[in-house]
């Protein structure tokens, strides 16, 4: 898994008004919790923490906090558990932070990537995905960033499971094994209306199309 | 053009639009995608219209998902009618669109066509829009 170091202060003020002046003056609230400790509150800056979160495209890593207070300064081994971002403008609004033992196993979201061509798709099926992330139990640093899993040799008709995954013997998958994760099928595609051809449907038409149950 | 099969009740209350829309606001299938920034109702036709604008855009190649459905059916009341008489008959179907709502999603294409694609979408749209990239958002 990625190491980053980030840094962060201590924060003693709380609330919605406290937060947004944090903000604006370009910092992020954010929260440390986990490993039976007292929550702490944080704060860090936002344009290096936005960086890091870009660079890592959601994957997986640890993080080492060096956590400034007073006058003394700590380190800390955490994960990132929770991102909250304003959806109109894709700023971080605040973060959670889950403080754990390199040596103690977390269960984490891993990404799936499913690589080569299936020679059911070169026989003219379609390839579909149903599961694109998977749990998994071990130790931090032996979760992979993603599991790759290998396609080729899958038919038409035929799916993969959970249980068909090649993982490392040190960490477990936590997933019902049966569950079909991606597959092969043949669709068939309804045909497309070239706008020219579409009929103008009048407006009194087109409301009542759905009917009523009740 | 979209609209349900089958509804639980003809006619809805006109409701309200508050706040911000969390729930489909992150880029989920492709790479590029059009985000509203303001409120409002997209109607079926204004939907297609984007859609069709889209294709026209990038040609062949590439894919493209619609991220909203007009669920909602607004009613008229017929012309030269008296108030009163109760509620108009369903006339079209609208998405209720809150701001940070992803609308299409587009892959597949290069960069400059997606961004032109998408731009010329949301003109055809009653509510401000943007386009986003995948690699920079967070």
């Amino acid at each position: 898994m990625i190491e980053v170091d980030l840094n962060a202060s201590m924060r003693s003020q709380f609330g919605k008004g406290a937060a947004r002046t944090l903000r604006r003056e370009g910092l992020t609230p954010a929260i440390l919790y986990g490993m039976q400790s007292e929550p702490m509150a944080l704060k860090l800056e936002t344009k290096p923490f936005t960086q890091t979160l870009l660079k890592l495209q959601r994957k997986n890593a640890v993080f080492t906090l060096k956590i400034k207070s007073n006058d003394d300064e700590s380190k800390k081994t955490v994960v990132l558990k929770e991102v909250q971002i304003d959806p109109v403008l894709d700023t971080l609004n605040h973060a959670d932070f889950l403080e754990i033992s390199l040596d103690s196993p977390i269960t984490l979201s891993v990404q799936v990537k499913y690589s080569g061509t299936a020679e059911g798709v070169e026989a003219g099926g379609n390839l579909y995905i149903s599961k694109d992330k998977v749990s998994i139990n071990g130790l931090p640093m032996d979760i992979p960033d993603f599991l790759e899993v290998d396609i080729t040799s899958l038919q038409l008709n035929q799916h993969i499971t959970c249980r068909d995954f090649t993982i490392p013997e040190n960490i477990t998958l936590v997933e019902d094994k049966d569950m079909v994760c991606a597959g092969i099928a043949l669709y068939t595609e309804a045909e497309e209306i070239s706008e020219e051809e579409e009929p103008e449907a009048t407006e009194e038409e087109e409301a009542p199309e759905a009917e009523e149950t009740e | 053009m979209l609209s349900p099969k089958k509804v639980k009740f003809r006619k809805t209350m006109k409701g309200r639009m508050r706040g911000k829309a969390y729930r489909g606001s992150s880029i989920s299938f492709g790479d590029y995608a059009l985000k509203a920034t303001q409120c409002g109702f997209a109607t079926s036709q204004q939907i297609e219209a984007a859609r069709i604008t889209i294709n026209r855009t990038i040609k062949r190649g590439g894919k493209m998902w619609i991220r909203i459905f007009p669920d909602k059916p607004m009613t008229k009341k017929a012309a030269e009618t008296r108030m009163g008489k109760g509620k108009g008959s369903p006339e079209y179907w609208v998405a209720v669109i809150k701001p940070g709502r992803v609308l299409y999603e587009l892959t597949g294409v290069d960069e400059e066509l997606a961004l032109k694609a998408l731009r010329l979408a949301g003109n055809k749209l009653p509510f401000s829009t943007k386009v986003i990239k995948k690699e920079t958002t967070l």
